[in-house]
Formats: structure tokens, sequence, C-alpha cells
């Protein structure tokens, strides 16, 4: 059992361990919804909201898992847990707020997919978290990953103004882009370790 | 407006700008000269091998350039100086002792990634110099991060560096004595341990000030890079309040939050605060940064409140990283990347009211 407090977690999740640019999780996503800057502040906080939750559920449901000596399902659970989430959320907004809703619709689907999530249940386990220690993981890598596209969106934006040579236009300037911002995240490393 | 009218009324902001004769050519060009007491001090300090560093940075940088361009059937632009200041700077932010390889990767990346992938000058995001630097930070840590340093004969550090280490048998004779940089002894605090007096054991701020101590090769004196700065204030190049905000951030951090790395114990007085916010700003590559790279007219914000806003950022995480963490010694560097990541995100919220119209 790691002693980190949850806070450290937390903070470790957004910047020094940060689940796309130090893990590459979550990868499709962050490349095919970071043209515009408002649809990734949006999709930004709703996987957030979607990564700290179930994280949280899925602590449980590894315990239970383990006491009922089920390990073996561990995955397919956590996946099913993720699905079944976000579906709950996808209603829960359509009734709430339409309008978010809307806004947000073609994102929701797109998140039960998004392998930070499940990447995120999984250093959970590995990294032997408590419950407070999984929260705070999980919002941390949720919060890691919108600051992430929210980074990349906004210089996507900015460099639709730049003559970016022919070869490198769209996907591959993007992947330089994250290359480079992943380098320079480095520059966190050692301040906080979690592992 | 008729000649000889006060214009120092007008500031300079977003466009659209009344033209000048004074092209990008003649402003890289300045910034060179700016640069040049610094680089020529970097030589006298650390010798030719320094100079060969510097020289073969801005070679690489201006070669990379002008295979790019051709390569592209573009017009080649090595003439507009920004590929030397590129050289310039990373030679500048390297250490004396580097491998020539070194400064010849990093004025590569630096410019055909960095610069040339994006598109070229204005389209770059990233400062070229400092993707260079990071990039040989990743590539060659045991050239770049030094434990022991190069310093010449005679300075003040390599004297205190003898008497606490008995650096060999009349090592006041060897012409090239081994110390570490001061942010790099700080960082490890092998020194103060070995010692009473924790203050004793880092070079004076005078020290610091006038640039006598190890370091990179033009990063060390903070009075010809200050001299540089205020010229390029002065011509109007950069923004003042950059480098202000930059600096006083990192003083005021330093000296009045508490998080010193140094050891303390009962035979160690640690330093007073006014010691150590002046060390943090002139030990490292602060002053060369605050100046010349987080001023650097296409990768910061364009208002004048983002560039505070950015030069705030750029001194909190600098001092997150010099005073916080364990991965590194110096921040600069990685705190401008990192700001010139969040320069497009800063724009956009901090964009000037439309004239005219009405604050929502």
């Amino acid at each position: 059992m790691s002693e980190t407090s949850a806070l450290v977690i937390l903070i470790a999740a957004i910047f020094t361990n940060n689940i796309l640019l130090a893990n590459f999780l979550g990868m499709c996503s962050f490349l095919a919804c970071s043209r515009q800057l408002d649809t990734a502040v949006g999709l930004g906080i709703a996987v957030t909201f979607v990564t700290g939750f179930t994280t949280a559920l899925n602590f449980l449901v590894q315990r239970v898992l383990v006491t009922l000596d089920l390990e073996h399902l561990t995955y397919i659970a956590f996946i099913a847990v993720i699905a079944a989430f976000v579906q709950f959320v996808e209603m829960l907004v359509e009734r709430i707020s339409p309008k978010l809703y809307y806004s947000l619709g073609i994102f929701l689907p797109l998140i039960t997919v998004n392998c930070a999530i499940l990447g995120t249940a999984l250093f959970m386990v590995i990294r032997r978290y408590n419950f407070v220690q999984s929260v705070g993981f999980g919002f941390g890598a949720g919060a890691g990953w919108a600051l992430a596209i929210i980074l990349m969106a906004a210089l996507r934006q900015k460099m639709g103004y730049s003559n970016v040579p022919r070869p490198f236009q769209g996907v591959a300037i993007a992947m330089i882009v994250t290359g480079v911002m992943a380098m320079v995240f480095m520059g966190f490393a050692g301040m906080v370790n979690i592992q | 407006m008729s000649q000889g009218e006060d214009l120092s009324r007008l500031s300079v902001a977003t466009s659209p700008h009344i033209r000048e004769e004074e092209d990008i050519s003649a402003i890289m060009w300045w910034v060179v000269a700016a640069l040049t007491p610094a680089a020529l001090f970097g030589v006298w300090n650390f010798g030719w091998y320094a100079a060969a560093v510097v020289v073969v940075a801005v070679v690489s940088a201006a070669v990379a350039e002008a295979l790019w361009q051709r390569i592209c059937g573009t017009a080649v632009m090595i003439s507009d100086g920004s590929a030397v200041v590129t050289g310039l700077l990373v030679g500048l932010v390297l250490p004396p002792s580097v491998p020539l390889y070194v400064p010849m990767v990093a004025s590569g990346v630096g410019v055909l990634i960095g610069k040339q992938l994006f598109g070229g000058l204005g389209c770059n995001i990233w400062n070229p110099a400092l993707v260079g630097r990071a990039f040989v930070q990743i590539a060659y840590p045991q050239h770049v991060t030094l434990s022991v340093w190069p310093v010449l004969r005679g300075s003040s550090l390599s004297r205190v560096l003898q008497d606490v280490r008995h650096a060999g048998d009349g090592s006041a004779a060897h012409e090239v004595v081994l110390g570490a940089t001061p942010l790099a002894e700080q960082a490890v605090g092998s020194l103060a341990a070995t010692d009473g007096v924790a203050e004793a054991m880092y070079p004076s701020v005078w020290a610091l000030f006038l640039g006598n101590i190890p370091g990179s090769i033009g990063e060390t004196s903070a009075l010809l890079l200050l001299i540089g700065g205020l010229f390029l204030i002065w011509k109007g190049y950069i923004n003042w309040k950059v480098p202000a905000v930059f600096l006083g951030t990192l003083f005021l951090f330093a000296a009045f939050v508490p998080t010193w790395k140094i050891p303390t114990g009962e035979d160690i007085v640690a330093p007073s605060w006014w010691f150590f916010g002046m060390y943090q700003i002139f030990a490292g590559g602060a002053v060369i940064g605050a100046f010349f790279m987080a001023t650097d007219m296409v990768t910061t914000p364009i208002t004048s409140s983002g560039q505070v806003i950015f030069a705030l950022g750029c001194a909190l995480i600098t001092a997150l990283i010099r005073l916080v963490g364990h991965g590194f010694p110096e921040g600069v560097a990685y705190s401008i990347l990192l700001m010139n990541t969040a320069t497009p995100v800063i724009d956009r919220y901090t964009r000037p009211r439309t004239y005219g119209t009405v604050k929502k």
C-alpha cells in the first residue's frame, strides 16, 4: 500500500504523471477531438467526471471481485462498469440538461472507449491505492487528460494560421506537437513521485 | 503625426500597426548584438572551447535552416538572422564542456523540429532554442547536466571548493578545477552539509551578478545580460514587464515561501531571505531566460496582460522545479517551454475588448 496522500496523487496525476503525456493513454480521442477549443473543453470536463467516478466505482467492484476470488474478471468488470456509467451519465445529462447533451452528444459514447479511463482503473489496482487515493488519482488523471487536450486544441487552432509543410499537415504535426508537449512536461519529472 | 512629436505614449499592441522601416532581420541582428557581450564573457571565462561550442551551435542552426529551405524549395532566409539567434541561444545555455555534437544536435532539432516543421519563423509554438536544449537534456543527460563543471582558476567558488574538498595537491596551480554550478550545488546540498556555514559555501551575490562562477557558457554574467536586455527594452523590442515580473516573482517566491532545500542543522546557518532571493535570480539561467527567451515575439502571448500572466507562470514553475522538485536543478528552460504550450490558451482569454463594444 502506497502511503502518498490523495492530494499529492491528484497533483502528480495532473502534472508529473500525466496519463496522456507520460503514459500515452487516450491518444485516439485526444487526436480526433482536439481541433476546436470548445469541444475540447466539453470533452475534457466529461472525461474528468467519468474517470473520477468510475475509478471510485471500480475500486469497490475490484474489492468485491477479490473477496469472491474472481480477479480474472477484473478487466471485463471494469469495462462493464465504465460502459454502464457512461450510459447512465448520458441519460442523466439528457434528462437534466438537453443543451449540454446535444453539445456533448457525440463525445459521450466515445468516452466509453477512452483507454485513459480503463488505464486509470488498472493503474489504481497495480499501485495498490486505497479508496481515497483512488478517488484522487481518478480525478487527477481525468483533469490531466483534460489539461492536455485543452492545451492541444488551443495549439491546433493557433496552428491553423501557420503554413505547416504539406507532408506534415494534419495528424502528423499533431503527433509531433504531442511529442514535444510530452518532452516539455518532463520538466515536472521528479517533483512528486508516484511510480 | 509630424516628426518629433512625443510618441512615447503610444503603446504597441495588437495589429493593425503603422509600418516602420525596421524589419525582422534588423531586430534579430540587434538581439545578436545584445547577446554578444555575454557570449564574449563566457569565452573569456571558460576558454576557447566554449567559443567552439557557440560557433558550432550557430553554424549548425544556419546550415539546418538553409538545408531545409533548399529541400523545400523555398527562399533561403538565413540573412534574416533568426537561425543565428536560435543557434546563439543554444550555445549560450549549454555547459562549456559538452562534446561538439551536442550543440550540433540541439541546434538541428531546435531549428528543424522546433521551427521549420511548423512552417518557419513566426509559426513555431515553442522557443526553438529551448526545444533543442530540452531535447539534448533528455538525449545526453551525462553531458548536459553535470555534477561537476569546469571553472576557471581563481573564481571565488573554485577557491571555496578547493578549501572544502582538498582538491588534489597544490590545486591552485591547476588551470581548471572542477566545481558544481550553484544550482546543482543547492540541489545536492553536499557542500553545505560538509561544512558549517551554508552561506559561506555559496558564491556571493556579487560574484553571481558579475558571472565569475561555473555554469552554462552565456548565462553566468547577470550584469552583461542585463545590459543587453535593457538595450532591447530601450529599443522597444521587448516588454519590460516580462523580465520584471519573471525575476520579481522568482525573488519573492524564493525569499518568502519556505521550501528551501538547504540542509539545516545545529551548526549550519541558513542563508538570509535577501541572499537566497537574489541567489535564485542570478544563479542559473533566470536572467537570460527572462530577457531573451520569455520575451520571444512568436511564442509568447500577444497582449501585455497576457505577457504578464506568461511571466508569472514562468517564475512560479521555475521556482517549483528548482525548489520543490528533485528531477532537475534548473527549471527556467522547462518553465518557458510549458508556458509556450499554454500561450494560445492565454491569448484566448486575454483578448482585448473590440474598440467600440461594451464588455460582456
